[in-house]
Order: structure tokens, then C-alpha cells, then sequence
């Protein structure tokens, strides 16, 4: 009984980030489903009368019914989910591979200059991207890479490796190194022992990094802001900013927006949530 | 057939540490070796080179009279088991068994006969279909062995190998370990830091401190004629008292002065290496060599020490009494620092024997012990090396 009680305050804390992380959620897809007049109703309505629906096909353009820019945002919005997309994926990808193949490096091999290779890479993990931002944008004008997918990729690559390095590094350090050393002697070259033993053991860590990755470069916004400037490079983050109007907000196509652009974050959160968590934890496996 | 030769083998790694002293070392086939020393003092680093996973910076490594200074790991035809298991966390007990044999192509039936055998005779055939996180420590250590087993390889390399299960499994396993070891008659290296494992496995055992090699021989070897006080220290528990004493050989009859308490030294035992006379000595005395006056079977020479029982430790078949004379080291300025070092029971001053459970000694009790002088022996304060 006494148990019981002791646990209230604790209740009410978790309730209360809860409501603060869920909340605003919750209110984004309640509004991305009511229609213009119940937003814009004063007092505002909670709970919708009616279902509407119109937010979400003024962008999947099934013919909308509620807006009248519903043509133009549909193709746009479907494109920027697809940059979205493609960049992510291809990023996350480069950054992976090199991250592991880095961090296992530093953490298990010793090679000459070793130390000042990692000092050199976690060094630029010092420098915020928009203090590098401006002479980036002269570089990338001149090799002709501003509103590329190449750009974008190398500039999130660029941003981004240092730390999936040192994260990985980290990760494999709390590696028992004893599986690799047993391969060794049962019969494996290097090659056949990390390709067999040491993948094999570092793949809930590299699931992981993939996740944490996928989330991080999903996310941006101000890199792609400044080099992402037209529909065939726009990610979805920045294309949601220009959904509102010059003299009206459309709240239910903006939240419809925001729900849409969540849902492949939010897939890989929840699928990789295990791995994801133990690897944020710091905790090996 | 397939012995282990080490000659002048070391170790030293990159930032300049010294891990080990170019040492010689010869396993027998067949034989049991227990390679043992404090913490740190280069076991691994030893086993690791006979391994190949560690370059030797120095010497080389014989393995079935063939040189495998430089080979890879996986053409030296050995095994290894390693104190945290080292099991592949993504196979099943039964891969993991096998792994060695799969990487070698050795043909399937061949595979799946040995991966039975070893799994009867280590009793983990209900294990064969589980995952290393499935099994508890004991389960993961015959695991391991396993593994060792199948590839019917010409050494075993176990560091440490039991030191990770609790006491009373630690003891099984070791009787099983050695019986295993007995029947395949696999040349075995056996890294340990734990004394009563070294004394009760080894068919000879050698010990290393600070990276340099002390000693070899047989466990009895090295209990009864220790060549050095960091050897008879380390061995044996409780440890050897190490006093330091004054031998004098001029008088007719050699005596020890310990304390204040003059022993007689039978003649075998004085040592035939110059010295001065009378000399600075520190005296060896085993725990057991040291029995109650009123109950002892010893002739009741001139052999006496008396003191206060300031501490009584029941280990259940015997109990270990910590006396103190009343008086502290004769001189306690030329106290040889080395008695320290060697991680001694006892300090000057106070002689730590083991006497039979039946004694009705108590904490505060006033007490005569008699030495069996018969094992004294005596080293060099200065070197610690034992004097002959
Ligand atoms: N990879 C390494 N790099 C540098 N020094 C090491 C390394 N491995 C061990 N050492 C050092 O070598 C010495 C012997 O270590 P080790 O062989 O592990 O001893 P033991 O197994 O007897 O505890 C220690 O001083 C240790 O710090
Ligand atoms: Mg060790």
C-alpha cells in the first residue's frame, strides 16, 4: 500500500513528459483530420465533428476538395517526400560504411598515426555546420554541387562521419575481442574472421547506427535549406515551411505534412527501437 | 611429439613496457604446464605468443619441433580457450563446436561424429541447439572446451579458464579438466593467477613475476625448494612466514637467531654459499613446519618460539594462528624490503603456523610452538634468492 503511494509524484512526472511529447502529436493529427472552419473556430474545437480528409489529399493529390492549391502542393510534396527518401537512404548508407569500417579500425587496430587521424576526425566534430556554412556554399557553387543529390549526400557525409565514427568506435570497444582472437585460431584469415565472427557479432550495433542515423539526416534542415534550393533536391522538412500561404495558414495540409513526413522516422524508431536504445545506453549487444 | 619449446621468447609492446624477459621454457608432450604469476606479470602476453595472436619482439617458438615464430594463428594447430569463453555470439552451441571444422573444410560426417563425442563427454548434448547468451557460466566454459576439443589440435592454450565461475564450480571443473586432459593426452599450457589451481593441475608449473620466468619444476618442486622468497610466498596458503633472522655458523652448532629466539639449524640445511658469519638472513618457514608445544610429535629442541596468538582463523580442517613475539624486527632499519614485497601473511614480528583443528588455542593465548628445522630454508635478503 505504502508502495503504491510512494509512486504517485513518479506517475505524475512520466504523465507529464508524456502530454509534453505526445501532446503536440496528438494535436497535429487531430487537426491534419478536422476541416478549415473547426481550426479556425474561435473558441477552437477540440474533437472534430467531421472527418475531413482534404489536408491529406490536397497532398497526395487525389483531387481536393477543401483547397484550391491542392494540384501544385500534391506533385511537390509527393517529390520532396522522394528526395527525402533517396537522400536519407543514400547518406545513411555511405555514413554506415565508413563508420564502421573507421570505428573498428581505431578500436581494435593499432596502425601508425592512429592517434592523430582520430584526433583529426573528432576534432571536426567541434565545428558547428553553420560556422562552416557560408565558405561550404562558395565550394560547392564552384564544383557545381549546390542542389545536387551528390551535394547534399557528400555535405551530410562530411557532417555526420565524425560522430558515427566515434559512437561505433565506442561501440566496438565494449566488444569482447575474444571471438575474433578464437576465429583466428580455429582456422580464419583476418578477412574470413571479420567477414564471419566480427560482422556477425557488431551487427545489432551497425542496426542501430543505421537507425540513429536514418533519424539524424531525415531531420535536417538547415543544410538543406541553404543547398537544397529547388523541388529536385527539396527535402520534406524544408518544403513543409513553404506550405503556408502569404496570407492564410493552412493548418490541416500543414499538419497533414507533418504527419506524412513522420511516418518513415516513426517505422524506423519503432522497428529499431531495441537496438537503438542499447547502443544510445552505451551498452554493447 | 607435439612439445611446446620457448627460447628466449619476449615481449616487448609499443609504448615501451616490457611484458616479458626474454624467457626458455620447454612443455612436454603431452604434459600439463601451468604457466602462473600475480596480475600483470606477462601470462597472457606469454600464452597469446604461443597463440601467434602477440609477435614475439624477441625469440622463438617451437611447437612439435616445427618454428612457428612467425606463423599465423590458425597453422599452428593449437587451441585456445580464454576466460570470458570468447564463444561466437551469433552461432549455436552446436556452430560453434563445429566452426573450426567448417573453416576447414573438414568433410560432414567427420564434423558431425566429433561435434557428438566432444558434446557426450563435456555433457552439454541438450545445449547443442541453444545460444552462448542462453547459458550460464559453467555451461559457457564446456562450451569453450568443446570447441578445443574437436579440433583435436596438437596444444590447448587456457588462460584463466575458470576464474570467471564461482567456487564451487571452479573446483569441479578443474577435476574435470584434468581428467579430460589426462584421457585426450593433449600437450596442455594452463595460465592461472590462483595457486591452489597451479599446485593441483600442474604436472609442472611456472612461475613468472614481473614478466621474467622464476622458476619450473613440479608442484611439489617448487613448494619444498623455492628458488627464490617471491616463489615460496606466492605458493602455499597460508603463506610462507619469511623472518628475517641472523644464521652463525661459528659456535660448533648452527643456530638461527629469529626475534630473539635462537634455533638450532641442522647441518643439512645451512647453506654451503659463501656468506659472512654470522650473516643477515631471511628465513622461510611453511605455516605447517610450526606446531603447538603441548601436543607436537617433534623432538622438543632447542627450536622454540614463544608468543601471543592475536588472531585465530578457523578453515575448518586446520586453523591458522597469527603469533606475535613481543618484540618487533631486531632491527627494523635493515628490514629487508623485499619481505614486503612478497605479499608475506606475516610481518617481522609475527609468525603465522597452522596447526590442527583439534587445538584449544584462543585469541590472547600465550603460546610455545616448536620449528621442525628440517625445513627452514634460508634466503638472501638482499637478491631473495634462495640460499643452497
Ligand atoms: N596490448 C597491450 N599493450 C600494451 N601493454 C600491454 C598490452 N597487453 C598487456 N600489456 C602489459 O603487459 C604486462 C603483462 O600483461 P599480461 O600479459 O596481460 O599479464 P597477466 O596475464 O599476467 O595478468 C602488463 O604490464 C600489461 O599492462
Ligand atoms: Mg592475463
Amino acid at each position: 500500500m505504502r508502495r503504491y503511494r510512494a509512486n504517485w509524484p513518479r506517475r505524475v512526472v512520466i504523465a507529464g513528459l508524456v502530454v509534453w511529447s505526445v501532446g503536440p502529436i496528438l494535436v497535429a493529427l487531430v487537426t491534419s483530420v478536422s476541416t478549415t472552419a473547426e481550426v479556425e473556430a474561435s473558441p477552437p474545437v477540440w474533437i472534430p465533428t467531421h472527418l475531413s480528409l482534404s489536408g491529406y489529399s490536397a497532398l497526395l493529390g487525389h483531387g481536393g476538395t477543401g483547397t484550391s492549391r491542392a494540384g501544385s502542393e500534391a506533385g511537390s510534396f509527393l517529390r520532396s517526400m522522394l528526395n527525402s527518401g533517396m537522400v536519407t537512404l543514400e547518406a545513411t548508407a555511405v555514413i554506415l560504411i565508413l563508420a564502421v569500417l573507421a570505428g573498428y579500425a581505431f578500436a581494435r587496430l593499432r596502425f601508425p598515426g592512429r592517434r592523430i587521424i582520430m584526433a583529426l576526425v573528432f576534432l571536426t566534430l567541434i565545428a558547428p555546420v553553420f560556422a562552416v556554412a557560408t565558405p561550404l556554399f562558395r565550394i560547392m557553387a564552384d564544383l557545381r554541387l549546390i542542389d545536387t543529390q551528390l551535394g547534399l549526400v557528400l555535405l551530410y557525409v562530411s557532417a555526420f562521419v565524425p560522430l558515427a565514427i566515434w559512437m561505433f568506435m565506442n561501440y566496438c570497444r565494449d566488444l569482447p575481442p575474444e571471438p575474433e582472437d578464437a576465429a583466428l585460431i580455429d582456422g580464419c584469415t583476418r578477412l574470413q574472421a571479420l567477414w564471419k565472427v566480427v560482422l556477425p557479432q557488431m551487427l545489432p550495433g551497425i542496426v542501430a547506427l543505421l537507425g540513429i542515423l536514418f533519424l539524424i539526416v531525415w531531420s535536417q534542415f538547415l543544410i538543406p535549406l541553404i543547398f537544397a534550393t529547388t523541388l529536385s533536391t527539396k527535402p520534406v522538412t524544408v518544403l513543409i515551411t513553404e506550405l503556408v500561404g502569404k496570407n492564410t495558414v493552412p493548418y490541416s495540409v500543414l499538419d497533414a505534412a507533418g504527419i506524412l513526413a513522420m511516418i518513415p522516422p516513426t517505422f524506423i524508431a519503432v522497428a529499431l527501437n531495441r537496438h537503438i536504445r542499447g547502443m544510445l545506453a552505451g551498452t554493447a549487444g | 611429439m607435439a612439445g611446446i619449446t620457448l627460447e628466449q621468447l619476449a615481449k616487448r609492446y609499443d609504448d615501451a613496457v616490457q611484458a616479458v624477459f626474454p624467457l626458455d621454457l620447454s612443455v612436454e608432450d603431452g604434459e600439463l604446464m601451468v604457466l602462473i604469476g600475480p596480475s600483470g606479470s606477462g601470462k597472457t602476453t606469454v600464452l597469446r605468443m604461443i597463440a601467434g595472436l602477440e609477435e614475439a619482439t624477441g625469440g622463438s617458438i617451437r611447437i612439435g619441433g616445427r618454428d612457428v615464430t612467425t606463423t599465423a594463428p590458425r597453422d599452428r594447430d593449437i587451441a585456445m580457450v580464454f576466460q570470458n569463453y570468447g564463444l561466437y555470439p551469433h552461432l549455436k552451441v552446436r556452430d560453434n563446436l563445429s566452426f573450426g571444422l567448417r573453416v576447414r573444410h573438414v568433410e560432414r560426417q567427420v564434423i558431425e561424429e566429433r561435434v557428438a563425442e566432444a558434446a557426450r563427454m563435456l555433457g552439454i548434448v541438450p545445449l547443442l541447439d541453444r545460444r552462448p547468451r542462453q547459458l550460464s557460466g559453467g555451461e559457457r566454459q564446456r562450451v569453450a572446451m568443446g570447441r578445443a576439443i574437436v579440433r583435436e589440435p596438437a596444444a590447448f592454450l587456457m588462460d584463466e579458464p575458470l576464474s570467471n565461475l564461482d567456487a564451487k564450480l571452479r573446483i569441479q571443473m578443474r577435476n574435470d579438466l584434468v581428467s579430460l586432459q589426462r584421457r585426450l593426452g593433449t600437450t596442455t599450457v594452463y595460465v592461472t593467477h590462483d595457486q591452489i589451481e597451479a599446485m593441483t593441475m600442474g604436472d609442472r608449473v611456472a612461475v613468472l613475476d614481473h614478466g621474467v620466468l622464476q622458476q619450473v619444476g613440479t608442484p611439489r618442486d617448487l613448494y619444498d625448494s623455492p628458488c627464490n622468497a617471491f616463489v615460496a610466498g606466492f605458493l602455499g596458503y597460508p603463506s610462507m612466514n619469511l623472518l628475517p633472522g641472523t644464521l652463525s655458523t661459528s659456535s660448533g652448532v648452527p643456530t638461527v637467531t629469529i626475534c630473539g629466539f635462537e634455533l638450532s639449524v641442522p647441518m643439512d640445511r645451512v647453506p654451503v654459499e659463501a656468506g659472512g658469519d654470522p650473516r643477515a638472513v631471511v628465513v622461510g618457514l611453511r605455516p605447517e613446519a610450526c606446531e603447538e608445544a603441548r601436543s607436537t610429535r617433534l623432538a622438543p629442541t632447542g627450536a622454540r618460539l614463544s608468543g601471543l596468538a592475536h588472531r585465530v582463523e578457523t578453515l575448518g580442517a586446520d586453523v591458522v594462528v597469527h603469533l606475535r613475539f613481543g618484540c618487533t624486527s631486531p632491527d627494523p632499519g635493515t628490514t629487508p624490503p623485499m619481505v614486503d614485497e612478497v605479499g608475506t601473511e606475516g610481518t617481522a614480528g609475527e609468525l603465522v603456523a597452522r596447526f590442527d583443528r583439534r587445538t584449544s588455542t584462543r585469541e590472547g593465548d600465550r603460546l610455545d610452538v616448536v620449528i621442525d628445522t628440517d625445513r627452514l630454508i634460508f634466503f638472501d635478503p638482499g637478491t631473495g634468492d634462495a640460499l643452497r
